[in-house]
């Protein structure tokens, strides 16, 4: 708990394991971050696109 | 106290309540403190805060007051947390509030002994009086506005609060009181290349309620719409009555959506820029582009200060906005917004308007992604299947706006939250999911005492707000044409785009028991392997005759 009255221990996060922090931190570049979301599929009901050719995403062409 | 939710994922946003009132403590000059239980469990390995590592915590000081919130979803694990914050501070006053309790505040305080007093709907101006009761030693309670008291074996509402006419008024969270290492550590999520890359994210939120009426939503009981709802039991007509007494007295008209000035959230910002170096602002706000002239404002404002490089940022949106004025989005992404979360809820024209009632249209949908593929962002939406009319032709319109789309999409199961139009318009239908007897007397089949069937819906209650939690598993459903399995079922179709087998179920289903919802259109004929064969041999069988 931190309270405005005594001195707050520091917030520091316990039991860090470094391989996952390793990847929490890493910096993706743009190709990895797309390959990542493609990978981890449509989490959470979130809409994903797919295509080869990204100027096919979203198909306006058939509308 | 701030709970555990969401356990499958990391906490990504501070708790915004608990900051707020610990800021107007503070300004009274009182002590106070914040346990982030959500923020926390990342310590224990990312499970539930052990109830000896709680009980440790709250009774290490002698606590006036103790005050627990969360959104709906938290009520089980408040249930739990409950009887320890008591046995730890047996003396303190325990006061709810939040989303959880706001909208059925008599059953929640049956439900849960060891609550004194729940505060409805916006608590600032509330809870400032309260605490100015328990500081004073007065205690009288029943003169503040907007509560919800246990007495004895009864309980008393006094007058509506208002809502705020001036959020500029609110002040800024306690973040010295937050773990914003941790949030810092965690909040990484995918929406756009820039809030993934980031270290320092820091969420906001600045809206109260939202323009829009969708049937599932609810606001914590900050719109005019939630406390009609709230004072009317679920009659907005009853309801509105109180609602208007209390604008009149205030001077005030409680609109269903509210902000501060663009000033107060771009000062906001930079403070904690200037405290804490973020990086990254994720901005909570319930439906940003819905309000053009606030947000051209703030962006402009955004720019001005120069924010626009160093922070960039996220929010949500509407499509009907962004399909009539697509310009804001550019507008949006020059001031640093790297994406927009919309919900798109259904592709059905007859669902979104009988059924979600946001007010949009499938051509909003479509154009809407179309202005974000022109400005060269991520298009972020949300589906849900098990509307109330839903049939197998408007899922399939949805899986065909999809599959035209090359969308993968894993939609979400319609929730009756509590505090939703939903949940009002089907709350037998929903109660008698948990109890079967409850069914049995709504069909009229038995007859039971007033005294016993309310307890047993109470009991109902509490088993289903027990389960719920987000809407990616199943609950109650309030669809009037399919059970849960066969929600899940088409679900799991939808998702892999099996338009194949899908139909196939459905003509199977539609012979089994004729049920009119099973049956699709011919507009779908082309995605159905049964139509498609049944034609193929009718004109084989033209031509060899």
């Amino acid at each position: 708990m931190k309270t405005n009255f005594k001195k707050n221990e520091s917030d520091v996060v316990k039991n860090q394991d470094s391989n996952s922090d390793e990847n929490q931190n890493r910096t993706y570049t743009q190709e990895e971050f797309q390959d990542y979301i493609v990978k981890s599929g449509a989490k959470g009901s979130f809409m994903i696109y797919r295509s080869d050719n990204e100027d096919e995403e979203l198909g306006i062409e058939e509308i | 106290m701030v709970p555990e939710i969401r356990l499958d994922s990391a906490p990504t946003s501070f708790p915004f309540w608990a900051g707020i009132l610990a800021s107007i403590v503070e300004n009274k000059g009182g002590q106070v403190g914040i346990l982030d239980l959500n923020a926390l469990r990342m310590n224990h390995g990312e499970k539930l805060v052990p109830s000896q590592v709680v009980s440790e915590e709250i009774s290490s000081e002698d606590w006036d007051i103790v005050g627990i919130g969360g959104l709906t979803s938290t009520y089980g694990r408040i249930k739990q947390l409950a009887p320890i914050i008591r046995k730890s501070s047996p003396n303190s006053l325990l006061l709810a509030g939040g989303g959880w309790s706001t909208y059925n505040p008599d059953e929640i305080l049956q439900l849960i002994p060891e609550i004194d007093i729940i505060c409805i709907g916006e608590g600032e101006l509330t809870f400032s009086e309260l605490y100015d009761e328990v500081k004073s030693g007065n205690n009288d309670f029943e003169k503040v506005n907007g509560l919800c008291i246990r007495d004895d074996n009864n309980v008393k509402y006094t007058a509506p609060r208002a809502l705020i006419s001036d959020l500029n008024t609110i002040p800024y969270p306690a973040y010295h009181l937050y773990e914003t290492e941790i949030y810092f550590k965690y909040s990484r999520h995918w929406y756009s290349l820039e809030s993934f890359n980031a270290k320092r994210r820091a969420a906001v939120v600045w809206e109260r309620g939202c323009p829009r009426g969708c049937t599932f939503c609810s606001h914590n009981g900050m719109s005019r719409i939630d406390l009609q709802n709230i004072y009317g039991s679920g009659n907005r007509q009853e309801g509105e009555k109180l609602v208007r007494i209390s604008d009149k007295e205030n001077d005030t008209f409680q609109l269903p959506a509210r902000w501060p000035t663009p000033k107060y959230a771009v000062e906001n910002v930079k403070l904690l820029k200037k405290q804490y170096d973020i990086d990254f602002l994720t901005i909570v706000d319930e439906n940003m582009t819905s309000n053009k002239k606030w947000t051209e404002e703030f962006c402009n404002l955004y720019i001005a200060e120069g924010l626009n490089e160093t922070i960039k940022w996220g929010t949500l949106g509407d499509a009907p906005s962004v399909a009539t004025q697509p310009h804001l989005v550019e507008t949006m992404k020059n001031a640093g917004c790297t994406y927009i979360s919309f919900g798109f809820e259904s592709a059905s024209d007859k669902v979104l308007s009988e059924d979600i009632q946001k007010g949009q249209t499938r051509s909003h949908l479509q154009k809407t992604l179309d202005t974000i593929k022109k400005a060269k962002m991520a298009p972020l939406t949300t589906f849900m299947i098990g509307n109330p009319h839903e049939n197998i032709d408007d899922l399939m319109e949805t899986v065909d706006f999809w599959i035209k789309n090359k969308a993968e999409v894993n939609p979400f199961i319609c929730t009756p939250y509590v505090g939703s139009p939903i949940f009002y318009d089907n709350k037998d239908f929903v109660l008698e999911q948990y109890d079967l007897r409850l069914r049995l007397v709504n069909e009229e089949k038995y007859s039971i005492d007033e005294d016993v069937l309310k307890k047993w819906k109470l009991q109902a209650l509490d088993k289903f707000m027990t389960e719920c939690g987000d809407a990616t598993n199943y609950t109650a459903t309030v669809s009037q044409n399919f059970t849960i399995p066969e929600l899940f079922a088409l679900k799991q179709f939808m998702y892999t785009h099996d338009t194949k087998r899908m139909l196939e179920w459905a003509h199977q289903r539609f012979e089994q028991t004729g049920l009119s919802q099973w049956k699709h259109s011919s507009k779908w004929d082309s995605y159905c392997s049964i139509c498609s064969a049944k034609k193929e041999l009718e004109n084989t069988i033209k031509l060899s005759t």
